[in-house]
């Protein structure tokens, strides 16, 4: 596992000990550790995923608690991060400046008497934010623990005996997508050729075109690619076509199988 | 009529031979029909054949719908090394992505884009579905019809699960009603009326301090931690 910002997560109680953490006044000086080396800062700002993750950082590395989040200065230091990240021309993904929009938001709330009635707007400003934090911080560790599981490929391996079959069923290979691009021209080739036969278009619907590739599919059987292009519906029949059968591989419900390279192309339904 | 041990050896044959976990359904339907071993009889078989790969290098385990044989964890090491196998990995990203479509499913991108609080690349769904960890389970009825997501067992089978329900719990989220009170907030819950709520808010730390580290024995809280993890359970299920 790499080394991963706000790792160095102590337990919340035992800083409570120390006068640092008291939320407000007894709070002497922040640890002026915002200096990093700038290119492993370069490194450290691009593994943050995203802005909960750079606030449950900042958080965890004072060992604040949660629930009691200094808004004003975790708001100041976001801000140098984001800043940071703006300078050294990281891909600053626009959620950033949505939280700290927040933050300011909240910041700025908190400065606000709080009223005295038991209205809606009485909450804390704080808990969404919290909640947020939590939810977020669940999922990350249940990501941990999931990538900590055995798994295929790299913990277990399937243990089987190949019985050898004098007639193999075709193997699945990766069809390149210069393959299918090859095919798409050889179909379109042939459609310009008898341009002059075309009537009046019909409008073709991929989403239409999709669930008749996937009735034809639908018995398990490798179809020919070539059958979906129909020359006699033009360009625009082979481009429905040639959208339809890559928006269903996408899906994960169709799968293009080629035994060689240049051999025809074969679609099948990915059920088994 | 064939006798116990051959059917015994021709289930241990078709899952030594199997690239792919054979579920009951399957080993039941390679006998004639007059041989073809009862469901409990099978799954007596299974067990038997599990107790008697215990302790080897392969084991016999069941994953999703079926079973399938798998060398035991801890030769992995030693098998990568033999066949230079460089295991792929996977960002955080991703795995938080396919964590959340587990625990939730069904969810939209924009639900995992509300936990995450950054938006999903199509790089990650692309490869999550490619992977056919993931696949669409319709549409939510709302507009725009966002597309749902859910795992399958190509997913069970990758991360050696024999059900969604195996994945452990997610850790504990404290209750509202317990942030709330540390953030020395008021929530519109009536149910009970302990003074711990209706305290000035004055000093937060101090408060937060103390609740943590006193045994909540004296407030009649209505909602449990148990609850919380209850319902994310459900959410599983």
């Amino acid at each position: 596992m790499t080394e991963q910002p706000g790792q160095s997560t102590a337990d919340p109680k035992q800083s409570e000990r120390s006068p640092v953490l008291v939320a407000g006044e007894a709070l002497q000086s922040w640890p002026e550790d915002l200096y990093i080396p700038p290119d492993a800062l370069e490194v450290i700002l691009d593994a943050f995923q995203g802005p909960l993750d750079l606030l449950l950082y900042l958080i965890r590395k004072q060992n604040i608690d949660i629930l009691d989040i200094p808004v004003a200065e975790i708001t100041r230091q976001y801000m140098e991060y984001v800043e940071l990240m703006r300078r050294l021309h990281l891909d600053l993904a626009a959620e950033y400046l949505v939280m700290a929009a927040m933050l300011a938001e909240i910041k700025s709330r908190m400065l606000l008497p709080r009223p005295e009635v038991e209205d809606e707007d009485g909450e804390d400003p704080r808990a969404v934010l919290v909640r947020r934090l939590q939810e977020y911080e669940r999922f990350r560790s249940a990501a941990e623990q999931l990538d900590s599981r055995p798994r295929l490929e790299r913990d277990l391996y399937i243990a089987y005996a190949r019985i050898d079959d004098p007639d193999p069923p075709k193997i699945e290979s990766l069809v390149d997508l210069d393959d299918l691009v090859e095919a798409m021209k050889a179909a379109m080739l042939s459609a310009h050729r008898r341009k002059h036969l075309q009537l009046v278009p019909e409008t073709l619907s991929v989403r239409d075109r999709m669930g008749r590739i996937m009735e034809r599919v639908r018995s398990g059987e490798y179809v020919d690619l070539k059958e979906f292009f129909d020359p006699d519906e033009g360009r625009m029949g082979l481009v429905v076509s040639f959208i339809a059968v890559l928006e269903l591989v996408r899906d994960g419900v169709l799968i293009i199988i080629q035994n060689d390279p240049g051999a025809p192309i074969h679609v099948k339904s990915k059920d088994r | 009529m064939k006798n116990k041990l051959e059917i015994s050896n021709t289930v241990e044959a078709a899952l030594f031979s199997a690239e792919e976990p054979l579920s009951i359904k399957d080993l039941r339907g390679m006998f004639k029909p007059e041989d073809a071993p009862t469901t409990d009889e099978l799954n007596a078989i299974l067990d038997q054949l599990t107790s008697d790969y215990h302790g080897r290098g392969i084991e016999l385990v069941s994953v999703a719908n079926g079973y399938r044989f798998q060398t035991q964890v801890q030769y992995a090491t030693a098998l990568r090394r033999l066949r230079e196998l460089r295991p792929p990995r996977y960002s955080r990203a991703l795995l938080e992505t396919l964590a959340i479509i587990a625990y939730r499913q069904p969810v939209t991108r924009g639900d995992v884009e509300e936990i995450r609080g950054v938006a999903v690349s199509t790089d990650i769904m692309r490869v999550l579905l490619e992977r056919g960890w993931v696949r669409q389970r319709g549409e939510r009825e709302v507009p725009g019809r966002p597309v749902l997501y859910g795992t399958t067992t190509d997913f069970l089978e990758y991360f050696n699960l024999k059900s969604i329900q195996q994945l452990p719990e997610l850790a504990d989220q404290r209750d509202l009603a317990e942030i709330a009170r540390d953030l020395n907030i008021l929530l519109p819950e009536p149910r009970h009326s302990s003074s711990e709520e209706s305290e000035p808010a004055e000093s937060d730390a101090e408060d937060s301090t103390d609740s943590d580290e006193s045994p909540v024995t004296d407030i009649d809280r209505p909602i449990k931690s148990d609850t919380s993890t209850q319902s994310a359970a459900d959410r599983i299920g």
